[in-house]
């Protein structure tokens, strides 16, 4: 099977083997909510008037943390295990290896998110649109974050030297920039680098669905689904090319 | 008298599994380690060795049975001993974050050596494993067998009276293993007991003063390396490839072993040219080499080294 | 039968030493992988950059102290991870126990090469507190104390833990589970008279709360609850003593004990 020139055999039997290998972790399943529920926690605690938005940001931030899984993921197979080498010198192309590990991490931990995405629907009262919006940026976002993922797993021969930088990442993209409060309280020379990032980005688009959440212009809109829809484009095609490169190189 | 180095005295290990059922890796292993020797186990995979290894080392508690080191009761007072013993593990690792100097000073340092011992010592070990180009590379750039050299340079350096290695030369080419097994020499002139763990029969042979076979947690037979291959019967052995149809006429000759290829039997010279006719007798090519290890390790375990299971 | 037994057995070191071999190991690593430090001074940052945004600004120098406690109990997580990579990785565990290393002295070493990355933080936090508010010589004293005390407990939770891990895999569920949670529970980043009275409840079982108590007191910081500070100091250290007993206890040095 091949489409935009690239081979994609295997990417379901090694996506559902990478599932099952995921499924065997619930524990790490069930605390890749923590910090969601710490930042609700905060939110709760210190000012509920902010929890629609909190509750947005936390199932978009816990579509951006599936990066994060892979990330580890992909490091300890090649690292630890050491498989990446029999895979790669298997029919399994380096596309569908990056592909079917990304959907086998997704359907894994996807229960969690629809859980907390339940949640939003029913405390927010999400509208038609605004779900239809979660989706298409749940997409994106996913295709971002697995592709950023995957080419940072690539750089390290250690893993415990990953960490560290996982964390740096989920920070500064999740918790940082609009994700879990509101735009408002961000100053507005930021505004534009909120609309570029994107998870905050993301996060606009559904509130600006839902409406009455967020005040920003058609225009910033625009901008905000263009550069969210250009960095998942480009961040996978990136990974693509990532992943076959570091597959010949071996 | 000095106290022996090592007295096991019916080491039994039984692990318990889930729905009650239990495995026994070790069933009353009974050994004495002399000071100053080198001494090998040598076993299959899954043989018991590395848990024998564990348990006289004091990283493992084991089900009954006495361990003495120099006198004194491992199992139930192990921090007395564990000044007087080190130990390589089975694919140990050495810090990814620190060159083999780093890593080798600070195992020393954190042995309580003083700066001056642990840096001389650090630069001999490194020495002796052939590891002082790459003294100062970070440990995940070096190979593999560089890596395994380094876990065993960190524990050489200590000199300790005692030393433990498991399957200590894995992973390393020819070259390296004779360098390793000149250095575990060396350290045994200096009066250091060595107990090693292998299954390369080359490495049992070549550098162990007595050696004992264990196969599924027992300890069959030990001795010199010369001593066991005496046991077999013989000093050469024909092998016969495809020698299925002779094996009643060679059993008369004395226990055959088939490997799957061949079949091997073990003779006096004064028997040679019997065989030898046989075979030809069978248009078969029949080769003729001396006794080794192998032939002892067959006739005490009925398989090979090599065989699973 | 080999007798060359020159040397007699006491010729080794029969005491281990802690500093210079994990000075050593915590150095290396902060110098190599500078992002391990860099993050622990980032990531309270990023929380209180979002408190700030989020909870009255007179939480401020609370929630430094909430961070700098916060990024103690954190150092337990890592120690954790090194713990459990050292065991069952690198086999390292194995040629520290067959050495005079003792268990206690092994927990220190690990703890200390886990401080070295956390200090930069801690020193940054402390910056921070002494410009938002005047913090007297008993207030740091009493500051520095309650952090010695948390890096031990929560470094001997690490190793305890770790000791249970099987595998690499569930070194990171497993700290980020047992941390994170333990760190929400105490009052941080927030008065602990703000939290639902249940909670509340739970809080008073954990050493962080009186930590937090303690130095939130002595430093009579604003959202601070009024309390006696003795016996929060002595809570504190009778939780952590109870509680690094219990964990050395639970830490498997010599497996199957």
């Amino acid at each position: 099977m091949t489409f935009l020139g690239l081979r994609w055999e295997g990417t379901r039997a090694f996506g559902a083997t990478e599932m099952r290998v995921q499924l065997h972790e619930g524990l790490a399943i069930a605390t890749s909510m923590i910090v969601q529920v710490v930042l609700l926690v905060f939110v709760l605690v210190l000012d509920r008037s902010i929890l629609p938005y909190a509750l947005v940001g936390a199932v978009v931030y816990s579509v951006f943390m599936l990066g994060q899984r892979l990330q580890n993921e992909a490091a300890y197979i090649r690292i630890d295990h050491k498989l990446t080498d029999l895979y790669f010198a298997s029919p399994l192309s380096a596309e569908a290896y990056f592909l079917g590990m990304s959907a086998g991490v997704l359907v894994a931990y996807l229960p969690p998110i629809l859980v907390l995405a339940a949640v939003l629907v029913v405390v927010v009262h999400l509208s038609l649109l605004a779900v239809g919006t979660l989706l298409f940026v749940g997409v994106a976002v996913w295709f971002f974050t697995c592709s950023f993922g995957y080419i940072i797993s690539t750089q390290f021969k250690d893993n415990r030297a990953i960490w560290p930088y996982a964390s740096l990442i989920t920070n500064f993209f999740g918790v940082l920039p609009p994700v879990f409060y509101p735009l408002a309280l961000l100053p507005g020379y930021w505004h534009p680098l909120a609309l570029l990032l994107p998870t905050s980005a993301a996060v606009i688009l559904i509130e600006a669905a839902q409406g009455g959440l967020v005040a920003v212009s058609g225009s910033g809109l625009a901008l905000a689904a263009v550069a969210l829809s250009a960095e998942a484009v480009v961040a996978f095609a990136l990974a693509i090319v990532w992943a076959r490169r570091s597959a010949r190189e071996r | 008298m000095p106290a022996e180095a090592l007295v096991a005295r019916n080491v039994a290990k039984s692990y318990r599994l889930r729905r009650g059922l239990t495995v026994d890796a070790l069933r009353g292993v009974s050994l004495t380690v002399h000071p100053g020797e080198r001494f090998a186990l040598l076993g299959r995979n899954g043989a018991g060795k590395t848990t024998f290894l564990r348990i006289a080392s004091t990283l493992l508690v084991p089900t009954s049975g006495t361990v003495e080191v120099f006198g004194r009761d491992a199992i139930a007072d192990p921090v007395a001993v564990r000044s007087l013993l080190a130990v390589v593990p089975q694919e140990g690792k050495p810090f990814f974050h620190l060159t083999p100097r780093e890593q080798v000073y600070a195992y020393l340092s954190a042995r309580g050596f003083d700066r001056a011992t642990a840096r001389a010592r650090t630069d001999e070990a490194l020495g002796q494993m052939g590891l002082l180009e790459v003294a100062d590379r970070l440990s995940t750039t070096l190979s593999g067998g560089q890596r395994q050299r380094t876990v065993v340079a960190t524990v050489i350096a200590t000199e300790a009276p005692l030393l433990f290695l498991d399957e200590p030369t894995i992973g390393m080419d020819p070259f390296a293993r004779r360098e390793v097994w000149e250095s575990f020499r060396r350290l045994s002139r200096k009066g250091c007991t060595i107990l090693l763990t292998t299954h390369y029969l080359d490495e049992a042979e070549s550098l162990s003063e007595h050696l004992a076979i264990i196969e599924r947690g027992r300890l069959l037979t030990q001795g010199t390396a010369e001593g066991l291959k005496q046991q077999v019967g013989g000093t050469l052995r024909v092998s016969v490839p495809d020698g299925a149809r002779i094996r009643s006429e060679l059993e008369t000759f004395g226990q055959v072993v088939d490997d799957g290829e061949k079949l091997h039997v073990v003779v006096g010279p004064e028997r040679v040219q019997e065989i030898l006719a046989l075979a030809a007798r069978e248009k078969l090519q029949p080769t003729v080499g001396p006794v080794t290890l192998e032939e002892a390790f067959l006739r005490a375990v009925g398989r090979s080294i090599d065989a699973e299971g | 039968m080999a007798n060359r037994s020159a040397r007699p057995p006491a010729s080794t070191p029969n005491r281990g030493s802690v500093l210079p071999a994990f000075g050593l190991i915590g150095w290396r690593w902060v110098s190599r992988n500078p992002a391990s430090a860099v993050a622990p001074i980032l990531l309270p940052f990023v929380f209180l950059y979002f408190l700030r945004l989020i909870a009255p600004p007179e939480y401020f120098p609370l929630e430094i102290v909430g961070a700098m406690l916060f990024t103690t109990q954190n150092i337990g997580s890592w120690v954790l991870g090194d713990s459990a990579s050292w065991r069952i990785e690198t086999r390292m565990q194995d040629v520290f126990v067959a050495s005079p290393l003792t268990k206690s002295r092994y927990l220190i070493g690990i703890a200390l090469s886990n401080l070295i990355p956390a200090a930069p933080a801690l020193l940054v936090l402390g910056a921070l507190l002494a410009y938002v508010v005047a913090v007297p010589l008993l207030g740091w004293a009493v500051l520095v104390g309650a952090i010695l005390v948390l890096w031990i407990l929560f470094s001997a939770i690490g190793v305890a833990v770790s000791s249970r891990v099987k595998s690499q895999r569930e070194i990171w569920p497993v700290g980020n589970l047992t941390f994170t949670v333990l760190g929400m529970l105490s009052p941080l980043y927030y008065p602990l008279t703000i939290l639902p009275p249940a909670w509340q409840v739970v809080a008073r079982f954990l050493p962080t709360t009186y930590a937090a108590l303690l130095v939130q007191g002595t430093l009579h910081l604003p959202g601070a609850v009024p309390s006696d500070p003795w016996l929060d100091g002595a809570l504190l250290l009778l939780l952590a003593a109870v509680g690094t007993a219990v964990a050395l206890r639970m830490y498997r040095w010599r497996e199957g004990d």
